[in-house]
């Protein structure tokens, strides 16, 4: 055993031995997977990437590089297509001609152009027996009636139009009718909209076939139909946009993104128990199918100005993925690893609470400079300077101690401002007294000094409202002009509306002697809007109106306030869309319970506007209409806009550009192209110094 | 013989256990609600609450808590504790034969030396050192390992058992040296050395032999001092482990936390003195009865 005490007596040898090869191990692991990332440091857990709820922190962040949009935004934050590569809109009308010859002669007169009208450009037509079909561009109002003024009387035939509605199952019920009627010859050209509504034609003996189908639905009235005469007439109206999308687009599984992928995005969220209803925002839209693997068509019930904007917001998820899927749990494990067609495509998630996201290399676009961003958390403030130190850290989400080191070392992380699309908002029920009064609204607002309200903090900097449109948009070229503060104005103000100061107590008394005030009520969960409160009632309790804040749960103050429209006042803060469209928040029809007017604003000039906002399509013309808007909404204050607020990056000093792969155009430095806008929009384009030097160096050697 | 042996050293070992748990209980009871004044009493189920956000960002259970910071402290203790053996043994025997030359006293007094620089400032250098070698933050928690064996968490673990090693291998060194030196006093080594028995035999087959139980003793001795080192340099190098969990938990006046954690440790430290009576009473039968 001799043999075995050298060995014994030199192990403790080994223990050094084994620290240092451990130690160049883990200085390995540096080397090959911590280099040549960008990395963003995060305070919490990055949690479900759903596009589907609105997030606008990292979490959206990372959401929006892993999906991309039908629709983008440019510069000018004009849309652009991008997995919607082009669209063309048309009006089909389908006309019943008196004969087969009639409508032979209509169809030669239409193809010799002696049909159309200047401006109108047919498409295409076709011809089956008596109906011809009709193809035009565009959706120009009153287009079929156009069309048809030029055909000859006699060569169009003479039809009864019938619409009948059913509360479901139309097509079932109306053949079912059909296969027992006496009176079914003199029906013609059957069209079914879905599920609910049939639109057919009737010849000869009209009132006999009427008088049957009212008889066969009287007994039926569990379906709740309706039947409508929409007089004589010869032709039906369709108004189409078809919607080609790109070719070439891949999921991050590889599989071809498709028509199928929209239509099933479509149903899926506007179908009434969707996660993210976005029925309202297709309310012009009466059926979408996919007519190949890159188009889709869009029957439209109208054709309002905005209706891409409507696409814009709809978020597309892969058919082939989530239409197996119908347990919750396995929903949420898709969105813990979704499957995009963005330009960045999850790697991994890390084990401390990040994600790791590499750069889609079959994106269809320009792939990004950067392969690999890292969001990750650092376990405390010392290694996330250290980090920072070493330039292994790019962005990050700083927390107070980090704004502490900051202040005492500027000039090692500078804050970016992105676009302030969040407002802070103070909704007044119009439906209550006093806020029924204008003017009680209008001294409240005087009343707020908003400057003194408004704080930036590490993350995110608050300014005064300047519009009620998304900041920068091309729709509207002149600021909001909302009440200054005023005090003594708010006070006379409120002597006009009969209203007295105690002078013992210093607050205002309405003429029955009970004090003016009201209540406030505000998401406890937001810290943010507990300090605006603070702030808001701290300045009218010095005016004399006696405020309480009532703090709720953010479930409760929607349910028991907001969509009951029991409250007097309610904080809020809300993203603007990009959208112009914002019928769903001012206009009269959503003022009901559970519409998106909580504030209850009923207006008629303000309908009107919103109207015209919807359906024009002339730029000019439709800044005025906003600045008309602007100025209803500033006049009758249905609300107190307090402030606007955007996120802030903070960022390592001069070490980030934007710049796009094969662009032409120089990298700009990330300070630099905040005056261009749309910061958050460039976000796969950005890139760390390191990389644009190691490009640099990488380029003559492949010349 | 020795199953009956087993069982009353741990019924031994429970009621050593139980008195300390009781121990514990008194003495929180008197810090915090006879000098603290705090009106949550030990004996009061509500004082003991579920896991604050403090000691963990996630919501968990307190098992699932002990369970995770237990492991860390495990990682910890076998790195630590098997360098203490190993070393301690190994380089005592070698120093206890080589007693003769003065260069072997080196053997110990090189960790003496270690074990005089406080810990924390130990693992600075070596944190610096690595700072500078990787261009990275070189300690604690800040950089998860995705791919691969976690070599990272291993280093940590290294990192934070080194202070409380290296003193406790000092220790180890000097003891077992000492043990074995006393042993070669003894009348029988001169009478083996006059009938003719080489060094080599003497020391070997008679000396270690015969020491050997008294070795063994003193194998667990450096436990409790390595867990109690453990507290300060987790809680140093916001390592999470047992020992961190109890300093915050005091610091938060968590009775669970600190129930949970010197619980633990006083198990621990109950198991390794079992394994050691158990080994004694093996090499040493006549110990048994």
């Amino acid at each position: 055993m001799f043999w075995l005490r050298p060995i014994f007596f030199s192990m403790p040898l080994f223990i050094p031995l084994a620290g240092w090869w451990l130690f160049e191990k883990v200085g390995e692991l540096r080397l090959s997977r911590e280099s040549g990332a960008f990395v963003c440091a995060i305070r919490e857990p990055v949690g479900y990437l759903n596009p589907l709820v609105p997030s606008a922190g990292i979490s959206g962040e990372i959401t929006n590089l892993l999906f991309d949009p039908l629709f983008i935004r440019d510069d000018k934050l004009e849309l652009q297509p991008n997995l919607i590569e082009k669209w063309s809109a048309q009006t089909v009308v389908t006309i019943r001609c008196s004969s087969e010859e009639a409508a032979g002669e209509s169809e030669a007169m239409l193809r010799s152009g002696e049909y159309l009208d200047e401006g109108m450009k047919m498409l295409a037509i076709d011809r089956t027996d008596s109906v011809l079909t009709v193809a035009l561009d565009g959706l120009e109002e009153k287009l079929d009636e156009k069309l048809l003024s030029r055909f000859a009387p006699e060569n169009l035939g003479d039809y009864l139009l019938v619409n009948l509605t059913l509360k479901h199952s139309v097509r079932e019920s109306f053949e079912s009718f059909l296969e027992s009627s006496v009176e079914k010859t003199q029906v013609r050209m059957i069209e079914y909209n879905g599920d609910r509504e049939a639109k057919f034609f009737v010849q000869g003996e009209t009132e006999i076939f009427l008088r049957e189908l009212r008889l066969y639905y009287e007994s039926n009235e569990s379906l709740e139909p309706k039947i409508e005469l929409k007089g004589e007439r010869c032709h039906t109206t369709a108004q189409e946009l078809i919607l080609d999308l790109r070719e070439g687009v891949k999921w991050h599984d590889g599989q071809p993104f498709t028509a199928e992928d929209v239509v099933f995005s479509y149903r899926e969220l506007t179908r009434p128990d969707s996660p993210l209803p976005l029925a309202d925002s297709f309310w012009f839209v009466e059926r979408v199918e996919s007519l190949n693997a890159q188009r889709i068509r869009v029957e439209c019930r109208e054709a309002p100005g905005t209706m891409l904007e409507s696409w814009e917001n709809l978020p597309v998820f892969p058919s082939h993925l989530l239409s197996l899927l119908s347990d919750p749990t396995e929903m949420s494990a898709f969105f813990l690893n979704p499957v995009g067609t963005g330009p960045y495509r999850m790697a991994a998630r890390r084990g401390d609470g990040g994600v790791e996201l590499v750069a889609n290399e079959d994106y269809f676009g320009p792939v990004p400079l950067e392969k690999r961003i890292r969001y990750r958390r650092f376990g405390s403030l010392e290694a996330t300077l250290l980090a920072l130190r070493s330039n292994s850290l790019d962005v990050l989400e700083p927390e107070e101690r980090f704004e502490d080191w900051s202040r005492r070392n500027p000039g090692t992380v500078e804050a970016i401002p992105a676009v302030a699309r969040f407002q802070y908002l103070v909704a007044w029920n119009l439906s209550r007294p006093p806020f029924d009064r204008n003017p009680v609204r209008t001294a409240l607002a005087k009343a707020i000094e908003v400057k003194e309200v408004l704080e930036d903090s590490a993350t995110r900097f608050e300014e005064p409202v300047t519009g009620l449109f998304y900041p920068g948009s091309a729709v509207v070229d002149e600021a909001i002009m909302l009440p200054l503060h005023d005090p003594r104005g708010a006070e006379v103000l409120l002597e006009r509306e009969g209203y007295k100061r105690d002078a013992k107590s210093g607050f205002w008394r309405g003429t029955d002697g009970s004090p003016f005030g009201f209540k406030l009520s505000v998401n406890r969960a937001n810290p943010e809007h507990r300090r605006i409160a603070t702030a808001l009632v701290e300045q009218w309790v010095a005016l004399g109106i006696a405020v309480k804040v009532e703090l709720m749960d953010w479930p409760d103050l929607l349910e028991r306030r907001l969509l009951n429209r029991e409250f007097e006042a309610v904080l809020l803060s809300w993203e603007i869309p990009t959208s112009r469209d914002r019928f769903a928040v001012w206009h009269s029809s959503e003022s009901k319970p559970g519409g998106g007017n909580f504030f209850g604003l009923r207006n008629p000039q303000v309908d009107e506007i919103l109207t015209k906002i919807r359906y024009e399509t002339d730029l000019m013309k439709i800044q005025t209409e906003t600045a008309r808007l602007q100025k209803a909404i500033s006049d009758l204050q249905p609300c107190l806009f307090v402030g606007g607020s955007g996120r802030l990056f903070n960022v390592r000093s001069d070490a980030l550009f934007i710049k796009r792969r094969d662009s032409g155009s120089p990298a700009i430095p990330l300070a630099q192209a905040v005056e261009r806008g749309n910061l958050e929009a460039e976000r796969p384009w950005w890139v760390r110094k390191e990389t644009l030097d190691q490009i640099e160096e990488e380029a003559p050697i492949k010349e | 013989m020795m199953i009956r042996f087993f069982l009353q050293r741990v019924i031994v070992s429970l009621f050593r256990l139980g008195g300390a748990v009781m121990v514990l209980l008194a003495l929180m009871e008197l810090f915090f609600c006879v000098i603290g004044a705090s009106d949550r009493h030990v004996w009061m189920i509500q004082s003991y609450g579920p896991v604050p956000t403090e000691l963990s960002a996630t919501p968990t259970t307190w098992s699932a808590l002990l369970q995770a910071r237990g492991g860390a402290t495990l990682l910890v203790l076998l790195i630590g504790y098997s360098g203490i053996l190993l070393t301690g043994y190994s380089w005592g025997i070698l120093g206890a034969r080589w007693r003769k030359f003065r260069g072997t006293t080196l053997l110990g007094s090189i960790f003496s030396f270690i074990a005089c620089i406080p810990g924390f400032w130990l693992v600075i250098l070596i944190s610096v050192y690595s700072y500078y070698r990787w261009e990275r933050p070189g300690f604690a928690n800040d950089i998860v390992v995705d791919e691969g064996p976690d070599l990272l968490s291993l280093w940590n673990a290294c990192i934070v058992a080194v202070p409380a090693m290296v003193a406790g291998i000092a220790w180890q060194v000097r003891a077992v040296a000492s043990d074995l030196e006393k042993e070669i006093t003894a009348p029988y080594v001169r009478g083996l050395f006059v009938s003719g028995v080489t060094d080599d035999d003497i020391f070997y087959r008679h000396v270690l032999r015969r020491a050997t139980p008294a070795l063994l003793d003193r194998m667990d001795r450096t436990v409790p001092f390595f867990l109690g080192s453990l507290m300060i340099v987790e809680f140093a190098f916001r390592y999470e482990g047992i020992g961190s969990l109890l300093i915050e938990s005091v610091r938060l006046e968590n009775y669970g936390g600190i129930l949970a954690g010197s619980v633990w440790m006083m198990v621990v430290i109950s198991l390794i003195a079992l394994v050691r009576e158990c080994a004694v009473g093996f090499v040493q039968p006549d110990g048994l009865s």
